[in-house]
């Protein structure tokens, strides 16, 4: 009954910890592209792009803040090339986001190749420890309190949600819809920059080709499970990343280690195939602006 | 009369010629730049490229060979965009198809050529289409979105794969897991063997006309038959599809069948194909994830998609070949020039579609 006291042990809670890190800045970061109703789900590949970058600055500078700030502008980049495809040349953002996912599989294994001469790197430093974890955790939960206020009590905050809801009456007021789409992408990219530059820097000590391991899409599935709320996303992260724990820290008898492995996306599945119907998403997700005249 | 007509031809020629082709000239304008910088002259490469597909017959024959499976995947996100669904789980179907096909090669070795090979097929197309039809069936009956399911399938198809052969099927002899071989029946014959102009020993086999006579076939489905019909005004317009008394969500989880079908049979190319005859699941990834490319550079058109897969298939083919001449570029740099094809199509499209508006409202 090892495998049963394991689920519950304190280094399971900090495993889960750990692991929802990436997936809920992911989350975070859909979530504000969404709401201005730019689908992003290019943020696999952003994280991807992030975990690389992050690794290069840092192995060359030695600093692994310099890779996490890094990986955070490796990510807006990506989330650059997102918003010109999808806002300005209101290209689908479905395509897009496919297109620039697998740009980044390509662009980070081809340049790790070019790099290296193998297709794994390890990052030769991280950040000290505070109380025993690494201090993206701390920022993470900060940038969390910070988006709770911006996005409900700020009027930049209300105005990129209002984007997400209703175009039309956002440009009738005489705010640019394009601005404000360009913003909600980029800090998407940034967020989820800054996760893989955490996966790669903080948590696994290594970049390796198609590490993001489909962390923006669960992303994704947190967001709409936490209904389009930054609290709620990250309290559906945080059963990924529990899901993710468990699969690296207990190994049940009669279940094959691939079963495990399978948790987190099954339980995707089955997020979604619950969460829908009760939560909506923003009116104009998906949707271009298109200016009469 | 006919200055629309002439509207229409100058329509399709931009948005399924000209901007394909465009975004194709970029990809290998970048992918040049990309060589120069690391210290290999681009034209001295792509011209090598050139003369390993094109020089020989031989090279066109490895070319069919390698361009096959991308049709196949590349077909699953195309049937399914008709009906306005996006399948991104051609990867996953693959898979699971691949092992359904390779299954049904190795266990009913008894049956003679053409029924077992085609026993395979059908495996194949079963076993992706049960693989597309879930996501599909979870979308109609509680609104999850087909991408991010697909995409969870993916993932979870692979885990399932690997368990299975690894634990099930595997040939104790090989470090690497793969299933048993196919018998003798199931063999897909080589392109040799039925043109005889056709050089002997490469791998190009059968599978390249089945995509051909499925390409035709799915033409006629789509625009001549009642179902063609239905799942086309699903994707157009839903609700007004539902009005005419077209049951989408049927449509839907079929559609969605259908295209996981297609993605199913993408590796019988090697399974049965000449050459190993087992299913050797580390050899075939990345296949469904580029298909998504190749559907939407061939514009989403059967015959377009063949053109497409062609040209990937010389990508591929043109990489594995070039690397014994120029070892310093890795042949990964097809992968980025197969991705900034589909960025710059994207973005090639939409200016071509503002530029024939522009055009409209003048004339």
């Amino acid at each position: 009954m090892d495998w049963l006291t394991n689920i519950f042990a304190i280094s399971t809670l900090l495993a889960t910890i750990r692991m929802a890190v990436p997936i809920s800045l992911a989350a975070l970061g859909g979530l504000f592209s969404e709401s201005t109703g730019v689908i992003n789900i290019a943020l696999e590949g952003i994280i991807l792009m992030g975990a690389f970058a992050g690794t290069i600055v840092t192995n060359t500078t030695g600093s692994p803040l310099l890779g996490l700030i890094m990986a955070v502008v490796a990510g807006i980049g990506m989330a650059l090339i997102h918003a010109i495809a999808s806002v300005t040349f209101k290209a689908n953002h479905i395509i897009s986001g496919v297109a620039l996912n697998l740009f980044a599989t390509g662009v980070t294994f081809f340049l790790a190749l070019v790099l290296t001469g193998g297709s794994q790197i390890s990052v030769e430093s991280s950040l000290p420890k505070f109380l025993g974890l690494s201090p993206v955790i701390y920022v993470t939960v900060a940038i969390f309190f910070f988006s709770g206020f911006f996005l409900y009590k700020t009027k930049l905050g209300l105005r990129l949600r209002a984007t997400g809801e209703h175009m039309a009456a956002v440009d009738s007021v005489g705010i640019s819809v394009t601005k404000m789409r360009y913003l909600g992408v980029l800090v998407s990219g940034a967020l989820a920059g800054l996760g893989g530059g955490y996966l790669a820097i903080e948590q696994a000590n290594f970049f390796t080709k198609g590490m993001s391991a489909g962390r923006g899409f669960i992303g994704l599935a947190s967001m709409i499970f936490g209904k389009w709320t930054p609290w709620g996303a990250a309290g559906a992260a945080s059963l990924f990343g529990f899901s993710q724990a468990l699969q690296f820290r207990i190994s049940i008898p009669f279940i094959p280690d691939e079963f495990l492995q399978m948790l987190p996306y099954l339980i995707t599945i089955a997020v979604l195939v619950g969460a829908v119907g009760r939560a909506t998403p923003p009116a104009e997700d998906g949707n271009h602006f298109l200016k009469e005249g | 009369m006919n200055s629309e007509r002439r509207r229409e031809l100058l329509f399709n020629l931009l948005l399924n010629g000209a901007a394909p082709l465009i975004a194709i000239l970029i990809a290998f304008a970048i992918g040049g730049l990309v060589i120069t910088f690391l210290g290999t002259n681009p034209f001295a490469f792509f011209s090598k490229m050139l003369d390993l597909n094109f020089g020989s017959m031989r090279g066109v024959s490895q070319m069919i060979y390698r361009a096959t499976p991308y049709f196949f995947t590349a077909m699953a996100l195309s049937f399914a965009f008709k009906a306005g669904l996006f399948n991104i789980g051609a990867e996953g179907q693959m898979f699971i198809g691949g092992l359904a096909l390779a299954w049904v090669g190795f266990t009913f070795t008894w049956l003679p050529f053409p029924i077992l090979f085609v026993l395979c097929l059908v495996a194949g197309f079963l076993g992706g289409a049960l693989w597309g039809a879930i996501p599909g069936y979870l979308k109609v009956k509680r609104g999850a979105h087909e991408v991010i399911t697909t995409i969870m399938m993916n993932f979870i198809a692979v885990a399932m794969v690997q368990y299975i052969v690894q634990n099930h099927f595997m040939d104790p002899d090989w470090g690497i897991p793969h299933t048993p071989s196919v018998a003798k029946g199931a063999y897909a014959p080589s392109l040799s063997a039925i043109i005889p102009w056709f050089p002997q020993g490469t791998r190009a086999n059968i599978m390249f006309l089945v995509a051909i006579i499925l390409a035709g076939l799915t033409l006629v489905l789509l625009q001549r038959t009642k179902l063609g019909y239905e799942i086309r005004a699903t994707g157009l317009n839903p609700s007004s599809a539902e009005y005419a008394g077209i049951n989408i969500s049927s449509r839907t989880v079929m559609t969605m069948a259908i295209s996981g079908g297609f993605a199913g049979m993408a590796t019988a190319n090697f399974v049965l194909g000449p050459g190993s005859h087992y299913f050797l699941k580390s050899e075939y990834g990345g296949i469904g994830f580029s298909g998504i490319a190749v559907g939407l550079l061939g514009r989403n058109n059967p015959l377009g998609v063949i053109l497409a897969a062609v040209l990937f298939g010389f990508l591929e083919n043109g990489a594995l070949g070039v690397q014994l001449y120029f070892p310093n570029v890795p042949r990964q740099i097809v992968e980025i020039m197969q991705a900034i094809i589909l960025i710059t199509l994207v973005i090639v499209l939409e200016l071509a579609r503002k530029f024939l508006k522009r055009l409209q409202k003048r004339g």
